[in-house]
This record gives structure tokens, sequence and C-alpha cells, in this order.
């Protein structure tokens, strides 16, 4: 049994798995690509397509095809398609089912268990959601983590017994993320993180594609614009992203701009696309900055390694921009493939933990000894932990006893460490209350507020107060945070002992809907 | 019996020497990780057909060729130019089918399908038939490399 690991992007996604010398390996897709466009296309009600066909699909029916859904996880909303409405979590759910049936095909073994990454700045109701989407594609989600601990872990930077300070700078196709990471006594734990999310490698293509127009432009005035031509257009969109990735070997490179029986030779050279694209990188680097700001002020004053991820980071400008910024080396590996192989290695090492820790040694030892692990491999697996931290403040809504003042009581705060599990004593405000609403409110903006307007609600219910009780009756409520960022929340009364539980459910998904649409859409094929 | 000073030194010795070999095992099983490093880079693309990825950007760079030139050809009145441009694009086709690369047979007509074409857009016309090419599309044997760029019918366009 093999365990996976899988970066579910916004734009694509991948999976990969350890294999038999203990190293990470992406499975390639049917279509015989490392990763998947995230896109969905639901062709008919029974079948469903996912990846470059989806994506090509979309000029046909651009109303049956989804992309960028991770963007709406953790929201309640859905979208019909042949009169039945979607979830973010089901639409996900058709990613991750053709992720494993292309792996499965790959190696011939099943996926179940896997190891699923979301970004740092998830909150628990788009954790929660990912992980459900993992279940509804019918996977074991042993656990989420986040996308720079993943990267971090491929880099092979987390080694316990190395305390140290880690700078992720993670630049895809369409987000930008930086996130500080620490590592102290074996415990993993993201500080903070910042970033961009309408910033991305496409923006660096835009501008080459307006150059390569403009120099066509200003050699034949006198015949069409080449971006008015759909044909030329992709053409050029194609022809600049071969030259960004050209100038990343080569000082210069010319394209031959052809349109309308003209032809413009645009020599490009690599200063010119760093000219041109120079207020791209400082965007990234300001935020980078703010980033360490942020660090510093959490008592986290420098960083040992630079971290970089995401394809577009290869552009050689993004290393030369933060050595001379930072003044330290950055490392640059693999950075498409670097979560989904961290995701795949925790993945494993997760399952040998848990193992370990559930007292199938014989089983655990096996797995290490398929992998070819020495012992002394096994041990410093054996003891590392990832430690994370709430990304947000959570609370309930409370009111103020002399001035009837409506504000948030936040319980756990952003950054407290997990699991946390802390109880505050209330009261009840009127005489004779009969029940009291308990609203579990997550903090919407950077800062915590106390502020309601700043706080969404996440959940809601009632607790019963027994008759006749003056103002002032006592009721506890309880916060449980685990790792993995999902809350649950306890109210009680210890009189009678009325309880109320309470499981974060912001996409509107509770355990039976999961279960529900698992069952329904496991019917649909899904190629 | 030896004496109390000698045992303890050649205690000291052995413990030093046995230290010396821990050390050089490091080294050895280090070196050795590199090793294995290095061969499942190469594993993984060996797997991934090493020769098939180095035809790749030729490929790419030949389709390229082979659309710009037949659009150019298409622009054209019937004559010697457009004659030339034609045939230019028919040895570039047939460079790229000594790569491996087979032009995928498409004509006006045939019932869209998602494997081997890629839509480009839509006009109207017999719906889901290909109501024109704009790029011809590859395979190789029974590996589509490239979809033929296609316009689909509609019924009606509003």
């Amino acid at each position: 049994m093999a365990v996976h690991g899988i970066d579910l992007g916004t734009t694509y996604s991948c999976i990969a798995s350890v294999d038999d010398v203990s190293r990470p390996t992406v499975h390639r897709n049917a279509e015989d690509a490392d990763t998947t466009p995230s896109v969905v296309f639901f062709e008919t009600p029974e079948n469903v397509v996912v990846g470059q066909t989806a994506k090509d699909s979309a000029v046909l029916e651009p109303d049956l095809v989804v992309s960028r859904v991770k963007r709406d996880m953790g929201l309640d909303v859905t979208r019909t398609m042949h009169g039945r409405p979607y979830t973010p979590e089901e639409i996900s759910a058709f990613v991750l089912r053709k992720l494993a049936a292309d792996a499965e095909m790959a190696t011939g073994s099943r996926v179940e268990d896997v190891v699923v990454t979301v970004p740092a700045y998830f909150g628990a109701a788009e954790r929660d959601a990912t992980r459900k989407a993992g279940q509804i594609a019918g996977l074991n989600v042993i656990d989420i983590i986040s996308e720079p601990i993943a990267a971090a872990i491929t880099y092979g930077v987390l080694n316990p017994g190395e305390d140290c300070r880690i700078l992720v700078y993670d630049l895809g196709g369409g987000t930008f993320d930086t996130t500080v990471i620490t590592l102290t006594g074996g415990d993993i734990e993201v500080v903070c993180t910042d970033g961009d999310h309408e910033l991305g490698g496409a923006d660096w293509d835009d501008r080459l594609v307006e150059l390569l127009a403009e120099r066509f432009r200003l050699e034949h005035p006198d015949v069409t614009d080449p971006l008015d031509d759909k044909q030329t257009e992709q053409q050029l969109r194609r022809d600049a992203e071969e030259l960004k990735k050209s100038l990343t070997s080569r000082t210069r490179h010319t394209v031959r701009v052809m349109h309308d029986g003209r032809v413009a030779k645009a020599e490009v050279s690599r200063e010119d696309f760093e000219r041109l694209t120079r207020d791209l990188l400082d965007r990234t680097v300001e935020i980078t900055r703010r980033t360490l700001a942020t660090a510093r002020s959490k008592g986290v004053e420098s960083f040992d390694h630079l971290v970089l991820v995401g394809g577009s980071s290869k552009m050689p400008s993004v290393a030369e921009a933060l050595a001379k910024e930072l003044g330290v080396q950055p490392r640059l590996q693999d950075p498409d493939l670097a979560v989904a192989k961290g995701a795949a290695l925790y993945a494993f090492e997760e399952t040998y933990r848990r193992l370990l820790a559930g007292g199938a040694r014989e089983q655990a030892e096996e797995m290490a000894a398929r992998a070819g692990l020495s012992s002394g491999e096994r041990q410093r697996i054996a003891g590392r932990t990832i430690k994370t931290v709430a990304s947000r403040a959570f609370g309930i809504k409370a009111v103020s006893v002399n001035t009837r003042r409506e504000y948030v009581a936040h319980l756990v705060q952003a950054n407290d460490p997990l699991p946390a599990d802390v109880t505050e004593g209330f009261a009840t405000l009127d005489d004779y209350q009969t029940r009291v609403a308990i609203e579990v409110m997550e903090q919407a903006g950077a800062e915590a507020s106390e502020a309601v307007e700043d706080n969404n609600r996440i959940a809601e219910g009632d607790l019963a107060i027994p008759p006749g009780k003056p103002a002032g009756f006592p009721i506890e409520v309880t916060f449980t945070l685990d790792t993995s960022g999902l809350l649950h929340v306890t109210a009680r009364e210890h009189e009678t002992g009325q309880q109320l539980d309470l499981n974060v459910q912001i996409g509107g998904m509770t355990e039976e809907d999961v279960a529900e649409s698992r069952a329904s859409l496991s019917h649909l094929t899904v190629s | 019996m030896l004496p109390e000073h000698d045992l303890t030194s050649d205690l000291a010795a052995t413990l030093a020497r046995l230290t010396e070999e821990v050390g050089r095992e490091h080294e050895r099983a280090a070196h050795r990780e590199q090793i294995i490093d290095r061969l499942h880079a190469e594993n993984q693309e060996l797997r991934h057909g090493l020769l098939q990825e180095a035809l790749t950007p030729v490929r790419n760079g030949l389709y390229r060729l082979h659309d710009t030139v037949t659009r150019e050809a298409a622009r054209l009145e019937p004559g010697h130019s457009r004659a030339l441009l034609e045939a230019i694009a028919e040895e570039v086709a047939e460079v790229l089918a000594r790569t491996g690369a087979d032009r995928i047979e498409v004509a006006e007509g045939d019932v869209y399908d998602p494997a081997l074409h890629r839509p480009a857009g839509t006009a109207e016309g017999p719906p889901n038939r290909v109501v024109s090419v704009v790029s011809e599309g590859f395979r190789a044997g029974e590996r589509v490399l490239r979809k033929a760029g296609v316009v689909i019918g509609k019924e009606e366009i509003y």
C-alpha cells in the first residue's frame, strides 16, 4: 500500500509517492504530463472530463467548464451543471479522482491514503473543505499540510536536531505566496504568510505578448493588429512562453512575428525582458520584505534558507533579485513539483509514525524496509513532528454586560500552537433566559479584531438554559482546534449537563452530505 | 596482567580507530546517497523516454513552422508562390514524420473527437462536426502528440 501526496493547485495539480529507494516520484497523468490542469468539464450528466481536454473544451461549452475552483473552497457557493448543484468540494473531488485514477494506471497500485496540500493562509473552513473533497473522491485523507511546509520538506531543510528558519518564495502561474517557517526542536511552525493572489507567471507572459505585438505594429503600421486575430494571438502566447523559457538559459532570443502576410523580427534580450517586468518582480520583493518584517515582529529576526517554489521562480531574475535584496543564495530545484513531492514524503513519514504510535511496529518496519530506509533514517523520521499554528483567531460573539455592546471574544488567537484546547467561562445576560445563541466567529481580515464586522460567522447553535435562572447563570465554552485547523466547539452548563456540540462547516457540507455526495458521484465517470 | 595505564591507552586507541572508521562509513554512506540520487534522476528521465523528451522542442519548432507556412500559403491566390509555400509545409510534415510524428487525418465534416481535436473556436455549421482545420495534429502510434486545432460547428451563432 503506497501513500500519496497531492498538490491540489489553483491552475495545476500533481500527485506523487515515495518509491523503493525512498525518493519522492511524481506520477504522470494519462496525457503523459507531470501536472494536470485543475479544470473540470461537465460533458454530460454522467460523464466528467478533467485536465487538458477540459481546459480545451472551454471554447465549446464555457458554461460547463469550471476552473480555479480552489478560490471557492470553504465558501457556500454552488455551480449548477445539467440541473444538479455542485459544491466546490465536489468539483475538487473530480480533480482528485482524475489524479488518483491516472496514478493507479501508471503504478498499478491503488491510491487510498493521501496527504493534500493547501496554501498556508487557508483557514479552518478551507482546510475542512479540502479534506471533504478528498473524502468525496473516495480517498482517505490522512492529513492536510501547508504548501510551503511540503516544499521545505522536499528541499531537505527540515531536519530534526538542526533548528532553522526558512523563507519560502512561491511564484506560481497565477498566484504568489511568501511564508516564514521555523524548525525548533523538531517542531515545524508557520510563523507568518503573505502574498498576492492575482500575481503570477502569467503576468510576465502578458508583458512579452504585448512586447512582440508592439514590435510588429511599429514595423507594419499599415496592416491589422496581431492581437485582433485569434490565431496570431494564440501563436504569440506560445511564442512568449517559449521566449521566457529560452531566456532562462540564453541571454537573447529572436522571435519572428508573422501576421497578415508580414513578418517582424523581434530580438529580445534578457535585459529587455527584465526591464519590461521589473515592476512585477519588485512587487514580489516588496511583499517578501513585508513578510520578513512581520516575522521580525514575531521574534524571528533572520532566516537560514531561502527556498524557491513554483515554475515561475525559474526565471533567473528572481534568484538574482532575491540574492541581492536578502544577501542569501536561494535554493532552486524542481520548483514545479516540490510541493507534491514534499506531500508524498510527509505522507510516507506520517504513516510510518502512526503505525509506530499505534503499536504496528512490524508493519511500520516493513514499510521502511520497502523504501530502503536505514535505521538512522527511521529514527529521524520517527522523531519529526509538524507543529502548526492557528492561521486565524477564533471566538464567539459576546455582549458586554454594562454597555450591551456586541463584540467577539477570541478563545484561540492567530499563531497559537495547534492542537489547541481552550475553555472560557461566560454567563447569561438577562434573567430567565431559556437559551443562549452560540455564534462561532473566525477572524476575517489580516489582523484580529473584536469588532463583529471584522469576523465571519462560521457556525451557530443554541444551548438550552434551565428555566428560572437569573442573569449571570454560568456557561462554559470550549474550543478544540486540531492540527489540520479543524474546529470543534462545545458549550455546556453544569447544572443539568446540557451540552451543545458544533463542528465548523462553512461550506455547509455536513458529514452526511459528504457521504451522500460520495455515493451519488461515484456513478459518474471521470476521464 | 597489563598495567592499568596500558589498558586505558589501548582503549583510547581502539576508540579513536573506531571513531575514524565510523566517520569513514558515514562519508561513504553520504556518497552512496548522492549516487542513488543521481541514478534515481537518470532512471526517471529514462522512464519518461529521454529521447522523446529531447525531440519535444524540435517538434514544437517544426509544428510552428508548419502552421505558419500553411497559414501564409492559404492567404495567397493560387500560383507559384502559393504552391511553393505549400510544398515547404509538406516537407516540414515529412521531417516531422521522420521523428515519428505522423499527421492526424482530419477533414471538414468529421465528428468532433476531444481525443484528437482541440477546439479553437465555433462557427455556424453542422453541430458537433469539424467546420475547418486551423492547425494539423500529429501522433506517434496511438499517442497523440499534438491535437489538431479545429473550428466546431454550432447550429446558431448569436
